[in-house]
């Protein structure tokens, strides 16, 4: 707006100057008419220029503000399509962290059931008669079920499983002890010679076993069985001599006072 | 989007082109549709004098066992016996009923009338009690409905809800009504009438006061009325929109959809009015608020994901978390007072249906066969739901069990009936 009213100070300047020109021609008649006509010409061609000036810059201004309009637009529309898209990846998330906790869930899920599962299938260690080692579960299995068959009483079935196992696992840390159930099976099947055979196989493999001193005083019951006097007194002897301090220790001095 | 206010099936201008029918109470009537598992199969003899009474005892008594889902009526026309019988069970244990009442109704000196029962087991020939009341004539539905309560505790072992109420709003011509009726829809009594739309009922959980949005001044604006006294008080009138109000559990704060300050967002107000606190800030619309009975969540509606679904946050604001993630569109959430149990209606293909999640597991169960469900409200003991639907072409309130078995319309004949919350325990 400003540029609109320069004209009209330049014209009232112009003016002005032509007055005091004016002015002062009275007494030297400094101006022509001629003179005065081209400058009144020069300054209405100098004001056409300028309301042209003035005009382009309008226009431009107007275009300008136009497009200014356009963009806010633009933006709105930005803003509108950010907004959704924002509302729609809120949403994702949303979805995304509830699949999320419902996946954490279940993997737990899975690796607690994996744990459990494993665990069934994993050596772990075992005790058995005062002795610590580490079995398959398997063989803990096997081993559990033919002392229950002997608990049971079924000896025979008892005789076959020990025996089993024993091939099975000849490693075992069980084999000790599975061989003293097997002898003693054995001895109710009135099978003395092998379970002789069994005592004296435990006897060689682990002497210092908890089970030893009964395997001994087992084998002497098996030789009473068989009339073997004799070579019970040798093997209750051995007894009280290998193992003194055991409980099988002081069966045997009473089963020799009574054999002598 | 969708209407400000409350996602609902139909906006404010729908409200304002309905039917021009004219409700009629006195026809609720129950229709059983489900067929349950386990219902106890039940004998009611109509009650001694109850023929010259105004109210048939007996035939309430029956209706209401019915729609809980939980009874079998048996037969039991032309029997003539009372509370003071020792009666034979051999012919009801031969009728396979379980249960036998009976009962009394006589006038007394003053005008008033006396009810009696008696409730005998059957199957051990016990008696297991009875009751009486000295009612006035009106009271008599209510007489009905305590006997009602008293089978359904003796023999469930939960308390019963027939002596509790409904409000609900009715649509005749241009003239709202805002009702407050017994349980079975029946004894309407207007706690409002206005030529413009009223929604959103809520009761206060006293069951002394119903919150409501009524648009009597060309706008929606939050009142809460007092059922007894008919007074009532303006608790949200700010610039925009003032719209769904949930109480919280101790009955001192309202949780409003209010647009004051641009888009639909959650406040809370304080009971006797004044200054609200903001509680969401979101983009998008949130509304629909109600208060878990423990008082301890919010759940609300809010379209921040893209699409309206059910969020629950603590009752003063915070980090919401969403709920319902089956389907793009769960609105108008209810939850049990139990805190078992988030009822709501989901549009699935185009139809609006009505959901229950079990909130431990986030199983949902959908209750219906119509496609026009709305505004679900629990039954104090969480037994049962009362929504709004459209059923063989009319409007009906309809109440169902759980797990969607046992269904019993209480609408009455035609007319817009819509927008149901049950009332609380009877004090």
């Amino acid at each position: 707006m400003r540029s609109l009213y320069k004209p009209r100070a330049i014209l009232a300047a112009s003016l002005f100057a032509l007055s005091l020109g004016a002015a002062g021609g009275a007494q030297a008649a400094l101006f022509e008419d001629d003179e005065a006509r081209r400058a009144i010409l020069d300054l209405r061609q100098r004001m056409d220029a300028q309301r042209l000036a003035s005009e382009r810059d309008a226009e431009a201004q107007r275009a300008e503000l136009a497009q200014l309009r356009r963009s806010l637009l633009d933006l709105q529309t930005q803003i509108e399509t950010l907004r959704g898209e924002v509302a729609r990846m809120t949403g994702q998330n949303e979805q995304l962290l509830k699949d999320t906790a419902e996946l954490q869930r279940r993997q737990r899920d899975i690796a607690t059931g994996m744990d459990e599962r494993l665990r069934k299938m994993e050596p772990a260690k075992v005790s058995v008669d005062g002795r610590e080692f580490i079995a398959d579960p398997l063989e803990a299995r096997d081993f559990e079920t033919a002392l229950g068959t002997f608990r049971k009483g079924e000896f025979p079935a008892a005789q076959t499983q020990f025996g089993d196992f024993i091939k099975r696992y000849p490693q075992s840390g069980f084999r000790p002890t599975a061989l003293f159930w097997l002898g003693n099976a054995q001895y109710a099947n009135r099978d003395y010679r092998g379970a002789i055979t069994n005592f004296r196989a435990l006897l060689q493999s682990a002497p210092e076993h908890s089970r030893a001193p009964e395997a001994v005083l087992s084998i002497a019951n098996c030789q009473i069985e068989l009339k073997d006097t004799a070579g019970a007194r040798k093997t209750l002897d051995e007894l009280v001599k290998t193992y003194p301090q055991s409980e099988a220790a002081g069966a045997a001095k009473e089963r020799l006072a009574r054999l002598r | 989007m969708t209407h400000p206010l409350l996602w609902r099936r139909r906006d404010a201008a729908a409200l304002l082109a309905g039917l021009a029918v004219s409700p009629a109470f006195a026809q609720f009537r129950v229709e059983v549709t489900g067929v349950g598992l386990t219902q106890l199969p039940i004998a009611i003899a109509p009650f001694r004098g109850e023929a010259q009474a105004p109210q048939k005892i007996a035939a309430i008594v029956t209706a209401d066992l019915e729609r809980s889902g939980q009874f079998r009526p048996v037969d039991a026309a032309g029997s003539s016996l009372d509370e003071t019988s020792r009666p034979d069970l051999t012919p009801w244990r031969q009728r396979n009923a379980d249960s036998l009442v009976v009962g009394s109704a006589s006038r007394l000196a003053d005008g008033r009338w006396d009810v009696r029962f008696r409730l005998w087991d059957v199957v051990k020939g016990q008696d297991l009690g009875g009751q009486s009341f000295a009612v006035t004539a009106g009271d008599l539905r209510l007489a009905a409905h305590r006997i009602s309560d008293f089978i359904y505790e003796k023999l469930t072992g939960e308390k019963g809800v027939f002596s509790t109420r409904i409000a609900y709003v009715t649509k005749g011509g241009n003239n709202y009504n805002l009702w407050v009726a017994d349980s079975d829809g029946e004894n309407a009594q207007s706690a409002l009438a206005s030529t413009e739309p009223i929604i959103s009922p809520a009761w206060s959980s006293s069951g002394s006061q119903l919150a409501y949005v009524s648009f009597e001044s060309r706008k929606p604006v939050v009142y809460v009325h007092d059922v007894s006294s008919g007074r009532r008080r303006l608790i949200a009138n700010f610039k925009g929109s003032n719209s769904a109000p949930a109480w919280s559990p101790d009955g001192r704060t309202l949780a409003v959809t209010l647009s004051r300050e641009g888009g639909s967002q959650l406040y809370t107000i304080d009971a006797g009015g004044g200054e609200p606190r903001r509680l969401t800030q979101s983009a998008g619309i949130d509304t629909e608020p109600v208060y878990s009975a423990d008082g301890r969540q919010i759940y609300f509606v809010s379209d921040r994901g893209g699409a309206p679904q059910i969020y629950r946050m603590p009752p003063t604001g915070g980090n919401p978390e969403r709920v319902t993630f089956t389907g793009n569109y769960n609105i108008s959430p209810a939850l049990s007072p139990d805190g078992r149990w988030l009822a709501y209606i989901s549009r699935i293909s185009g139809q609006f249906k009505l959901q229950v999640m079990e909130l431990s597991s986030g199983a949902v169960t959908s209750l219906t066969d119509t496609s026009a469900d709305e505004s679900p409200s629990f039954a104090p003991n969480s037994r049962l739901i009362v929504y709004a639907t459209r059923q063989g072409g009319r409007e009906a309130l309809m109440t169902t069990t759980l797990d969607g078995k046992i269904k019993a319309r209480l609408a009455g004949q035609g007319g817009d009936i819509r927008e149901p919350d049950w009332g609380p325990f009877q004090k």
